[in-house]
Formats: C-alpha cells, structure tokens, sequence
C-alpha cells in the first residue's frame, strides 16, 4: 500500500488579482448623479401603484412589480433611521484613503422617500446621535463634484451647530 | 411529472458594448418582451431561475442585483452560475415536480465590463495553472489543435461555420450584424492562439434573453402556441485538461437524456440551436447532435448561434428562444419549413465541459 510522503511544510499561495471593471450605470444611475453633480438635488423613483418612492431611483418598484412611473426630488432632510459609529480603521471606497475613525454612520430616509440610503455623518460621538434626529445634505461645491455618491460629503445634523 | 410548456420568450438587443444600460435595465429588456409575449404581467410568475456569473458582473451574489426586475420579492428564486439553458432545464423541474405552475427564466452577461483574460484566468486553480496566464483562448488552441490533429474537422470546416454565422446574423434582428467574411477571410485573420483566429471565438457581446415557462392547464389557457419541452439533459464532462476534447460523453449523455423523455420515435429534429464559443467545438457539437440530419432536411442554427452575436450565459437561453420563434413558425426570414421539432443546446465550462439539451415540439 502506498502512502504520500509527509510534507516538510504546508504550502500556501499568496495571490493578489487586479480585477477591472468599467461598470455601467445605466439610464436610472446616470440620471440619479447628473442630478446630484449639476444640481445638488437627490432624486427618486415613485410607484404608480404604491405610490412609494423608491432612492435611489429604480425601473422597477420591487413590490409591487410594476415600472416606476415618475422622477421625484427627496431631502436634502431627512432623519436617522439607524446609525453606528465606526471604531475600526476602514478604507473609504470612494475616496480610497483611510477613513479617520471614528466617524457616524447612518441610514437616512430623506424627505419625501419611502427607502433608506446609508452614508456617513459629519457627526462621530455616540451621545450626539439618535434614531429619529433630523439632518441635511452637505454637497461639495458645484466645481468639485463628479457625478458620483461622493458629491454629498456626509449629512449634518438640521439647525444651528450649537454644539461647536 | 407534468408537462411543461414556453409561453414566452424575449430577448435585448445583444450587441457589442451596451454601455446604455446598467444590468437590470438590460435584463428588463428581455423580460418586458417575454412577458408581453406570453401576455402575463411579473405578478402573475411564481418563481424565477436567474443565470448570471459573478465576475463578469464584477460583483457577489449578482443575482441578487436584478432582483427587483425578475419580481422574486417574496417568492422563490434560484440562479446558475452557468449557462442559461441550465437555468431553463431548473424552471422546467421545478414546474415538472408540481410545486410551480408559471416561472421565469433568464440569462445576462455584459463581456464588455470586465477584462476577460482576468475573469477566465480565475476559473483556473491557483497552483499549477492559473500562473501560467492562460484564458479560454489558449485552452481552445490546446483542443483545436488535437481535434484538427485526429482528422475529424479541419480548420476549413470550422471557419465555414463562422461564415454561415456571420451571414445569418444579417435576418436575426436581436443580434448586430456581421461584416460577411469568407472563408478565406477567416483563415487568413490574426491568429489567437493557434490554429485559431480572432473569428473563430464567437464575438464579445453583451445581452440577456428571458423565458417564460408554465404548467400544462396554464399553458394551454395562456397560449394558442405552447411550445412543449418534450425532454431535458445534462451532464459535466472531466476536467478539460484530463479529457481529449473529442471526448463528447457528457454532450452525448445531455443529447441521450434528453431525447429519451420525448416520444419522437425514428423522427429527427427538425431545427438545431448548438452553441459553442469555438468554432472547431460548433462542428463537433453539431456533429454529435445529429446535424447530419441536416441532410434530411434540418436547419443548423438559423439564428447564426452563438458566433451570430451572444455573450457567454446567454447562448444557451437565446438557443431555446429561437427554436420557439421556429416551432411557431414566426421566424421570418429564417423560418424552417413546417418545423415541429427542435433540439436546444447550451456548454459551459472551460474546455467546454458541460452540456445541457432541451428538446422542444410544437403541437398539442
């Protein structure tokens, strides 16, 4: 009976892919961060059978399996539906720099919205945030943005900053 | 078991670079059409099979990105990392078995989105092969060269398939037409890897095709027209590097199963939608289905096949779809004479390992 020799050592392969993508947007992505770069404006989708507004904006309303039927402005307000605050170091996917911790983290429902986006908040102290509070968009300015989430910075609580 | 029938069937325009549509907008192209033909609405499907690859949409669970327009809210949807075909044949079983009564099928696939040499070189394993760089091209030089080696087709017979292809796309008016080439053109074009040329890799396209299958009672309520899937087959070859590429068991396996569960008897088919990606695979492909027939009177891929213009995960779904558009006779310029009977075929895999057959009948 033969048998496989034992090994000296067990191997393992570093591997490191470089994977690119030139990924499309499409009509309803495309005209969600037109908005947002030349306009500073957040947009949805409305159902015309649930008269939900879907953001972002959507072809179909997943629920009632219908097309969308109309383009909306939502926010730039809106409230916190859930937030966290990040204590681990994190790489920032759209600046791809390392984010400083720790920083707020939210689900927003903007005004005039029926679904969540999540982004980050300018606010990072755990004491300062609640479900339910009130904040707004704070955009780049119009020269700097690019047509991408990036152009909203973070969202900032409603109201004079009393706290700074 | 039941029987099962397509009610309707849609596909986008495939074409090269669809950088007008993000994925789910392209797929709803192909929905809005099959959803109209067979004149249902996505509430009236009760599940859906997706066929989608994960890194050609450059990212994880991609299914779960066109869920939204295949209505899979709160219902059952499964997907193939494969081809569409193996998507159908799951639907069918599904609907088959008695738990489902109308589903939806669909394939997708941008090829223009990701660097292609780096997504198939991820299908290799990591210690012995994939360092060596090698992609789908190489790996389909490696077998032309043994299947023109053995003497069962020469490179003259493959490229008379692209030439067929290219000049059926010009009456399939889902695909872009082809420049027409002759054979000589595709002998003489750059090399790829030997003995292939560029032409002999079906083009680089994106597209997404949907089908719309239902139970019997419902089928015949839906329809004027069902076309029957009369029979199923499927089966994953060796590993492409452990198998001489002439080795077609496990398409001959698919073909067998498949024929097998209709009642077809002495009677050929008389349409063949055979997809490969290589041309020397479409004449051995073609072959083993029983092309040969073809001098009996069948039509081979009137629909120009994959080398007509699909994207990989779709040929095999776009397949089935023309063989419905024959069956019902709506095929236009390209319809076969009073065609009753129709075989399907889709691969997947590198060194194309696995095969999947549909065999399809119109009538009652």
């Amino acid at each position: 009976m033969s048998t496989t020799p034992p090994i000296d050592s067990a191997l393992r392969l570093e591997y490191v892919a470089d994977f690119e993508y030139s990924y499309a947007a499409g009509k309803f992505a495309s005209r969600f961060m037109d908005a947002l770069r030349n306009e500073a404006r957040i947009q949805g989708t409305r159902c015309g059978v649930c008269d939900k507004v879907l953001v972002p904006p959507r072809p179909v309303c997943g629920l009632c399996l219908e097309r969308t039927a109309e383009w909306v402005d939502v926010g730039p307000g809106g409230v916190i539906t859930g937030y966290t605050v990040v204590e681990v170091p994190f790489i920032d996917p759209m600046t791809g720099i390392k984010r400083p911790i720790p920083y707020g983290f939210a689900f927003v429902r903007l005004d005039g919205a029926d679904t969540n986006i999540y982004h980050f908040l300018e606010e990072s102290r755990h004491d300062k945030i609640s479900i339910g509070m009130r904040i707004t968009a704070v955009f780049k300015p119009a020269p700097e943005r690019d047509g991408t989430l990036a152009d909203i910075i973070h969202f900032r609580a409603e109201g004079p900053a009393a706290d700074e | 078991m039941g029987r099962v029938a397509i009610v309707g069937v849609g596909q986008s325009v495939h074409a090269r670079d669809r950088h007008d549509v993000a994925y789910a907008e392209l797929l709803l192209e192909a929905i809005d059409e099959a959803l109209d033909d067979a004149g249902i609405g996505l509430s009236d499907v009760d599940n859906a099979v997706t066929a989608s690859l994960d890194f050609y949409d450059g990212r994880t669970i991609a299914n779960m990105a066109v869920a939204d327009v295949v209505g899979s809210y709160l219902k059952p949807e499964s997907r193939v990392c494969s081809d569409g075909i193996g998507a159908l044949l799951y639907g069918w079983a599904r609907i088959a078995d008695g738990y489902h009564r109308v589903g939806l099928v669909t394939a997708h696939c941008k090829e223009s989105e990701g660097n292609l040499a780096t997504i198939e070189g991820a299908a290799f394993d990591p210690f012995v092969q994939r360092r060596l760089g090698a992609d789908a091209d190489v790996v389909a030089g490696l077998g032309a060269r043994q299947i023109y080696a053995s003497g069962a087709f020469a490179p003259t017979d493959a490229a008379a398939l692209v030439v067929a292809a290219r000049a059926a796309s010009a009456v399939n008016p889902k695909v872009t037409t082809l420049e027409s080439m002759t054979i000589a053109e595709v002998l003489d074009a750059p090399r790829s890897a030997t003995p292939l040329g560029v032409f002999d890799r079906a083009p680089n396209r994106d597209g997404s095709c949907a089908v719309i299958i239902a139970a019997e009672e419902v089928a015949r309520d839906l329809s004027d027209h069902p076309v029957w899937i009369a029979g199923v087959g499927t089966a994953t070859g060796k590993y492409w590097a452990d198998r001489h590429p002439g080795d077609l068991s496990a398409l001959d396996r698919a073909r067998d199963s498949a024929v097998a569960m209709t009642g077809w008897g002495t009677d050929v088919p008389d349409v063949f939608e055979v997809s490969a990606q290589y041309a020397h695979q479409l004449c051995q492909f073609a072959t083993r289905l029983g092309a040969e027939l073809a001098e009996a009177g069948g039509t081979l891929n009137p629909s120009g096949g994959w080398h007509g213009g699909n994207p990989v995960t779709v040929s095999g779904l776009s397949r089935v779809t023309e063989c419905v558009h024959q069956l019902r006779g709506e095929a236009g310029p390209r319809q076969h004479h009073d065609a009753q009977r129709a075989l399907a075929h889709g691969v997947a895999g590198l060194g194309a390992q696995s095969h999947f057959v549909a065999a399809l009948e119109a009538g009652n």
